[in-house]
């Protein structure tokens, strides 16, 4: 045995051997997993939102790198106050079309004064949001400043779906305003005034965030995700008809 | 030994739990944006009218210099025994409560037309005539066609001595 071990030669053998062996092995496995009878292809639903605001007739991406422009008010010789501008923003289920699917939609809408900062004083109620049909206003999770809406239908992969179609801002904005008296140089004058109004230079500040979910398992799905309680009348793809136990119709 | 046992078999639980969690995720996507819009109200201020008599007719025009559109009305403010009547001004209307209102939106920089007001002081030779002129922030309704609010409005006055 001894002898046998101190052989270099024996040992090479041996070593070529067992190297040998396990290559073919390997060799045939790959031939056999690589025939085509059995190479399984497969890959993971994509879900994917975008939201669009139309922009001189063409609808356009918005997102955190594009804001919204509201092209309306924007197009206006004046942004005249109390008149309800057009606004058309949609969302849109962009899923890749062989991958997508249908999903569940959500918009939050945010709204507030900003002037160098958040301005807490003023009214948000007087940013008015005009909402198309079809999304259901979930009080629960509203408030003065935010409005959360929920799509009641599926929104198929590849379709569109209207959430604003307009803005405006309440006249009352101009009763809150101060009158100061102002010291006139011309003696005909009795009397001169200033109004300074409270909401002057102040800037109506809209954030939208838009939620999607997979409609499969849907009210599991919804809870998971957006923490509530839906009931849809379908497990996969139904309708939502509560939301945390109150009618979404 | 046991314990260490049972140790690690808590360790693989634990870890094929988190291992788990991701799998039973639910897909889901989300997109955000915001935008703003800047209000701008300004003040609404009125120069000296243009205040002219002649041949005991009262002419009177208001310029806009404040920051925004106005509607503007005046009232002339008169003692007893002294009438005033209006003639021939464009664009002008009697109110039925005492104002004349100009019609037209009274663009920033721009000036009303003339209102004409025939003084007739009777057998009064010492009297005052006040003109008292108003303007009020063109606002708007839902549809964009403007009106005019007049509880919000600022006003100056003018006398005339007689």
């Amino acid at each position: 045995m001894k002898n046998k071990i101190k052989s270099p030669l024996i040992l090479l053998a041996v070593g070529i051997l067992i190297i040998g062996a396990s290559t073919a092995g390997a060799t045939r496995a790959a031939m056999v997993y690589q025939s085509k009878i059995e190479r399984v292809n497969f890959s993971t639903a994509e879900l994917s939102i975008d939201l669009m605001e139309e922009v001189d007739g063409e609808y356009q991406s918005i997102d955190e790198e594009t804001p919204l422009s509201f092209s309306a008010v924007a197009n206006d010789t004046s942004f005249k106050i109390g008149k309800k501008y057009a606004e058309n923003v949609r969302v849109v289920n962009n899923s890749n079309q062989t991958t997508g699917y249908s999903e569940y939609v959500r918009v939050v809408v945010r709204k507030s004064w900003f002037n160098d900062g958040k301005q807490t004083n003023l009214d948000p109620e007087l940013i008015k949001i005009y909402v198309a049909d079809g999304w259901y206003l979930n009080e629960d999770e509203s408030t003065k400043e935010q409005e959360v809406y929920y799509l009641t239908s599926p929104l198929g992969c590849g379709n569109g779906v209207d959430f604003i179609t307009g803005i405006k801002i309440d006249n009352k904005i101009t009763k809150y305003v101060e009158v100061v008296p102002v010291d006139a140089d011309s003696p005909e004058i009795a009397s001169y005034v200033e109004n300074i109004y409270l909401y002057n230079e102040e800037k109506v500040y809209i954030e939208l965030q838009a939620d999607a979910v997979q409609t499969h398992n849907g009210a599991d799905a919804i809870y998971a995700a957006w923490g509530v309680r839906a009931t849809c009348d379908a497990v996969d793809d139904g309708n939502i008809v509560e939301v945390n136990g109150v009618s979404a119709q | 030994m046991k314990k260490r046992l049972v140790l690690i078999a808590m360790a693989l639980i634990l870890i094929s739990g988190i291992a788990v969690k991701p799998a039973i995720a639910y897909f889901t996507d989300t997109v955000s944006t915001e935008g703003m819009l800047e209000v701008k109200l300004g003040d609404s201020e009125l120069t000296p009218m243009e205040d002219n008599v002649e041949n005991m007719i009262k002419t009177i025009a208001i310029t806009n210099t404040g920051d925004y559109d106005v509607f503007v009305r005046a009232a002339a403010i008169i003692p007893d025994g002294i009438t005033v009547t209006m003639q021939d001004s464009s664009g002008w209307t009697k109110g039925g409560d005492g104002y004349y209102y100009y019609s037209p939106i009274v663009a920033v920089g721009e000036t009303t037309s003339k209102l004409n007001l025939k003084i007739d002081n009777g057998e009064l030779t010492d009297f005052n005539v006040v003109i008292v002129q108003e303007a009020t922030k063109v606002e708007y309704d839902e549809a964009g066609n403007p009106f005019a609010d007049w509880d919000s409005a600022v006003s100056t006055q003018t006398d005339t001595n007689q």
